[in-house]
């Protein structure tokens, strides 16, 4: 079993490089460019393909996270845990409508400073929030060797100032939604 | 001493190799906020298994040495290879959970031990995260600790084998 084990992690799955590299810097009314990652998220991020990019759309600006985890899925964790873990209390959650699925915002304070972040998974076909269906298509794909479908990724928006007018921002970025 | 039979030399290097593959609790014991208290956790919830045997290794009867199970390790090897082809670490946690559980007496205490092992367990985080970080952390010490009090129903010299 030990060797079929070993062989089983050597088969490589097709990333979603191909999918989340077609989302343009600047198009239509978005302007971006990409910023560097933090030393702590280099660690996190072994193995991961990751697109951290400073957006503004329209007048509102936001700082972009694209993880795909196809070479290392444990980099890929639950946003509402992650940002307990890192201190924030969320004060409230909210889902919102996606044009395949649902996105979920959280509302986050720590000490006098608040923030909100708007988080989804999408496999290009359907968009989620759950990480539970995540895991779940995830295992089901290295399960299949790929063939249940495309590898979903994280996207996260976070706020850098403001909350924004978030279904406005949305609908004024159909690139990000057709990725 | 006795040398380990085979079952147990078997068992031994399954351990070995589950261990391997959960090697990612490392990690998240040293990262994780959630997970900090994980690894003395396991040290608290481990130390049971640690000295039923070496209560056993002390006794001077050459059969002292409780029997090796040897569906545990079969078990453990199981949920490795489900916790590699899912790529699931939940499942090679509760792996090495079992895997280390082939060394003691199966009895009933073995399953309320194996469910302790939640307290060093990284998905047990997630799942008590309404508890916040200290909640989690200060759980996950009560968890392990509660292992300790079941040595004492592992040390009567009941037959075994």
């Amino acid at each position: 079993m030990a060797p079929l084990g070993l062989a089983w992690e050597c088969i490589p799955l097709a990333d979603a490089a191909a999918r989340t590299g077609r989302l343009p810097l600047n198009h239509g009314g978005v302007q971006s460019h990409d910023i560097p990652l933090e030393p702590a998220e280099k660690a996190v991020y072994t193995d991961v393909n990751v697109i951290k990019r400073l957006v503004t759309v329209g007048n509102e600006q936001v700082v972009l996270t694209i993880i795909d985890g196809t070479r290392n899925r444990h980099a890929v964790h639950d946003p509402g845990f992650c940002f307990r873990g890192a201190g924030w209390e969320i004060t409230g959650r909210q889902s919102l409508p996606l044009e395949k699925g649902s996105a979920q915002l959280l509302r986050l304070q720590q000490g006098g400073e608040t923030a909100e972040a708007v988080y989804w998974f999408t496999d290009g076909k359907e968009q989620f929030d759950s990480p539970q269906t995540y895991w779940w298509k995830t295992a089901l794909r290295r399960m299949t060797f790929g063939h249940s479908g495309s590898e979903p990724v994280l996207v996260v928006l976070a706020t850098t100032g403001a909350a924004p007018d978030w279904p406005a921002l949305l609908k004024s970025w159909p690139d990000l939604q057709e990725m | 001493m006795k040398p380990p039979s085979s079952q147990a030399a078997a068992a031994q290097v399954i351990a070995l190799y589950v261990a391997w593959n959960a090697r990612a609790l490392l990690a998240a014991w040293i990262h994780a906020p959630y997970d900090r208290c994980g690894s003395p956790a396991f040290l608290l919830w481990a130390a049971m298994p640690f000295f039923v045997r070496l209560s056993y290794s002390l006794d001077a009867r050459d059969s002292a040495q409780p029997p090796v199970s040897a569906v545990l390790p079969a078990a453990a090897l199981a949920l490795t290879f489900a916790g590699i082809i899912t790529d699931l670490s939940v499942l090679k946690d509760i792996a090495l959970a079992v895997a280390i559980g082939a060394f003691l007496p199966l009895r009933p205490a073995t399953f309320l031990w194996l469910a302790l092992s939640v307290a060093w367990m990284p998905a047990a985080g997630w799942v008590f995260k309404s508890a916040g970080v200290v909640g989690v952390n200060i759980f996950r010490l009560v968890l392990g600790a509660a292992a300790i009090p079941l040595t004492p129903l592992y040390l009567r010299r009941e037959p075994i084998g």
